[in-house]
């Protein structure tokens, strides 16, 4: 299954599950992403990262390695 | 208000405002308070606590205005503090009788996840829509008829940064005191029911209470709950019942960890189905573009460094005409108020050098705090501060730090009094600590008299200027090299976080409020003034008299007689010619008498006979007791340093680090006895070492009470021994190292 890592700047994926194994997953379910919705990864950080992702309009920044637990398919 | 029921009635009403965090949160709290504020910590842990009262018709209510958070989750006692809170857990605070929850009106499913789960609580609520102006902007449109109509609670547009919908609230406060509405309950499956059902049952308080709804939600759903430490079973066996209770969520077919998030939201999206049309194509328009170029990846580093560059001059050299115009009011104090009591010595050392001056030693603070306050909530309340964090959070992640560290950081190279405040600015409250610990090591303004003496009395003259500018450069990163290991340590060892989680909203561009800006600069100032004030100054107090006692006429009288011999046998003059001349209060030997004198009382003061008695610590520092003085009568504030060097060898305590006359005597002082006698005590080593000293020691009254406030009393004495245990190694090297191995 893809995560959202391998999606390039700009795209949009539909998200299939989160992980869900410790509370920084718990925390991401918490803002909304969560299985069927629209997720873009917007941009990376000037320095590789941190990235920034957008959910429902708005945008959340996530660390690379926390982001690896949002599993994608193409939307 | 006589309708009010009576429990309520007989005491303040207790407001809570609670909301995810860039909901303009504070702006709603400013507008409803004004400057009736009060800030501290809750009790136990780290987190800022803030209070106001509000006017509400002819009665008033207390305010309590919440961390912003995402959710009800508690993983830590830092994070419990909203729960707790909300179920009247701490004394002092009572349970809110009310909850105003502000929701960003642009984000209203995510907002009301967290409302969702407050819901739980059972206390009558209002929704405030903040940002109602940028609902439009952002390319949707609220049926607000038919969300009213859904929630059963007051539900109120509002525009904080405009002060738009601030009677709204109050009324909304006054209806829901008359008729309790409360926002709908999510209804669980039969399975959840039991799980909760398995642990209120099974787990028992310390107190005998039990866990209210709401904290069994936490216990049940949290990865890690911080729930678990109220109980009175064993961790063990609550991590046993939970499992158990767990089960009954999966053999319903669902994931526990994943269940409450996924049935809050399929509640929120029964409750907002049709209220929101959202046309995305529309969406932050202006914000996107903006951020094109402020997160581009050269463009936005350019533009973040330049940001930077003007908030750290800033601090840096803006403050410096109001501290001198506050250095100067103080010396006029000193001169209008030291001839009245010119006949009484002690009472006039007492006003000049520890009353004036300790009052002095806060007030210099406070241009640079006020300052950068102003930069921060201009930066925060603008949304840019968010974005820095987002490009720097890669140079702080790997030491357990995030970006949210950055601005701290760097103010404290400027000064770490506003730095340490500064921290407030990070949510995470570990991360908070760490930079609270490592803030003090960057190289602050004050250290830059005690830099500019050694280099220039002793690298100058020998290696050259471009071997001076250089040593100066590099002294700016000893500190720091030191800092990233220690938060590394920090973090890692000591507060034993794997890896901390840095999930943050990148809020849209704003055009900030003046006067939030005002209110967070007012009260950073007062906070500082009223908490770290009083300790700075008792601390100058103490410093002041350890420095003046003992003192006597006799012992004066001996000083000068054996000033008087010292002269005699030098052939200056007979007996009667010095004893003459002293008595004339305006010839130049009672002028070098008096400056004697002072060095004399200050060798033989509290303070003087401490320093010779550790004067054995520094000795593999290579320092001898004049040194060893001035770095104990520098622990108040290190630039204190000069002037008692001054003092000491007789130069009088208004000399500064440019003095040619302190340049030589220090470059003439040598050993007067011991197997060093006759060489010099200023060798390169020592300097050096001296210079490592002051770059890592903590050497200021004013930031140990200022991590007192912001981190508690264990922290400050932790950061005082580690810092002085760092600097006496560092010194110790620089001066073993390079006197045998050079």
């Amino acid at each position: 299954m893809a995560s959202i890592l391998s999606l390039k700047p700009g795209e949009s994926a539909r998200v299939t599950r989160i992980r869900a194994e410790n509370q920084i997953d718990q925390r991401i379910l918490s803002l909304g992403i969560g299985a069927n919705v629209i997720i873009k990864l917007c941009k990376v950080a000037p320095l590789g990262d941190p990235i920034a992702v957008e959910v429902d309009g708005s945008q959340i920044i996530l660390r690379k390695s926390e982001a690896e637990g949002i599993e994608v398919e193409p939307a | 208000m006589e309708t009010v029921v009576s429990p309520i009635a007989q005491r303040t009403l207790r407001i809570a405002l609670i909301g995810n965090p860039n909901t303009g949160k504070s702006t709603i709290f400013n507008n409803l308070t004004g400057l009736r504020q009060r800030t501290g910590n809750y009790p136990g842990v780290t987190v800022s606590r803030k209070a106001g009262t509000m006017k509400l018709g002819n009665t008033t209510a207390e305010l309590i205005d919440l961390p912003g958070t995402y959710s009800l989750s508690a993983h830590s006692p830092d994070e419990r503090v909203v729960i707790d809170v909300l179920n009247g857990r701490f004394k002092e605070i009572g349970k809110p009788d009310l909850i105003l929850f502000v929701a960003d009106a642009t984000n209203l499913r995510r907002n009301l996840f967290l409302a969702s789960q407050v819901a739980t609580l059972r206390i009558p609520m209002a929704l405030i829509l903040n940002q109602w102006d940028a609902v439009a902007s952002s390319g949707q449109q609220i049926d607000l008829n038919l969300l009213k109509g859904r929630l059963a609670v007051p539900v109120i547009p509002t525009i904080g940064t405009k002060g738009k919908g601030t009677d709204d609230i109050k009324k909304a406060i006054l209806t829901l005191m008359e008729e309790p509405k409360f926002l709908p309950e999510i209804h669980w499956p039969e399975s959840m029911q039991s799980a909760i059902e398995h642990l209120k049952a099974t787990l028992p308080c310390v107190g005998e209470e039990f866990l209210s709804e709401s904290e069994t939600h936490r216990l049940l759903f949290d990865t890690h709950s911080a729930e678990i430490q109220r109980l009175k079973v064993s961790p063990e066996e609550a991590a046993r019942e939970v499992v158990k209770a767990r089960e009954f969520i999966r053999k319903d077919g669902m994931n526990p960890l994943v269940a409450e998030a996924m049935l809050h939201y399929r509640h929120i999206d029964g409750l907002i189905g049709g209220v929101v049309l959202k046309d995305t194509q529309l969406a932050h328009g202006a914000t996107e573009s903006i951020d094109k170029l402020l997160l581009h990846r050269g463009w936005g580093l350019a533009a973040f460094v330049a940001m930077m560059y003007v908030v750290f001059q800033a601090v840096y050299s803006w403050a410096g005409p109001v501290m001198d115009v506050i250095e100067a009011g103080k010396i006029w104090a000193q001169k209008l108020i030291g001839p009245a009591l010119e006949g009484a010595p002690m009472l006039q050392s007492l006003v000049l050098d520890g009353v004036i001056e300790g009052v002095g030693a806060f007030l210099i603070f406070l241009p640079q705090i006020l300052i950068l306050f102003a930069f921060i909530s201009l930066l925060e309340d603008s949304g840019y501060m968010a974005r820095a964090a987002f490009i720097m959070d890669k140079l702080f992640s790997w030491c357990g730090l995030n970006g949210k560290s950055f601005v701290p950081l760097l103010s404290s190279y400027a000064c770490a009094i506003p730095g340490i405040m500064a921290t407030r600015t990070i949510e995470d409250p570990k991360s908070r600590l760490a930079t609270v610990f490592v803030a003090p090591f960057m190289s602050c303004s004050a250290r830059l008299p005690v830099y500019i003496l050694c280099i220039g009395a002793f690298i100058e003259p020998v290696y050259g200027p471009w071997w001076a500018g250089f040593t100066l450069f590099l002294m700016h990163f000893v500190g720091l090299a030191v800092a990233v290991p220690t938060a590394w340590f920090v973090t890692r060892i000591i507060l034993k976080t794997k890896s901390q989680p840095f999930v943050m909203e990148l809020p849209k561009y704003r055009t900030p409020r003046m006067s939030d800006v005002g209110y967070r600069m007012w009260q950073a100032g007062w906070e500082f003034v009223q908490k770290a004030g009083t300790i700075i100054f008792f601390i100058t107090i103490i410093i002041w008299a350890s420095l003046y006692f003992p003192r006597s006429e006799a012992q004066e009288k001996e000083i000068q007689a054996a000033f008087v011999a010292g002269k005699v046998a030098e052939g200056a003059g007979t007996l009667a010619d010095i004893q003459v001349q002293l008595a004339d209060e305006d010839s130049e030997l009672a002028r070098e008498f008096n400056l004697a004198l002072a060095g004399e009382q200050i060798n033989q003061s509290y303070m003087g006979r401490i320093g010779k008695t550790v004067q054995p610590i520094f000795e593999p520092a290579g320092f001898d007791w004049r040194i060893s003085i001035s770095v104990l009568a520098s622990y108040p504030a290190r630039e204190v340093i000069i002037s008692t060097l001054g003092i000491i060898y007789s130069l009088g305590g208004d000399v500064d680090e440019e003095d040619g006359h302190l340049r030589a005597a220090l470059k003439n002082s040598e050993w007067q006895e011991g197997e060093k006698e006759g060489t010099p005590i200023y060798t390169v080593p020592v300097v050096i070492g001296l210079m490592v000293f002051f770059a890592l020691c903590s050497q200021c009254g004013a930031t140990t009470s200022i991590i007192i406030k912001e981190a508690g009393i264990k922290w400050a004495v932790a950061s005082f021994i580690y810092m002085t245990v760092l600097a006496w190694l560092g010194a110790v090297l620089c001066y073993q190292v390079g006197t045998h191995w050079f």
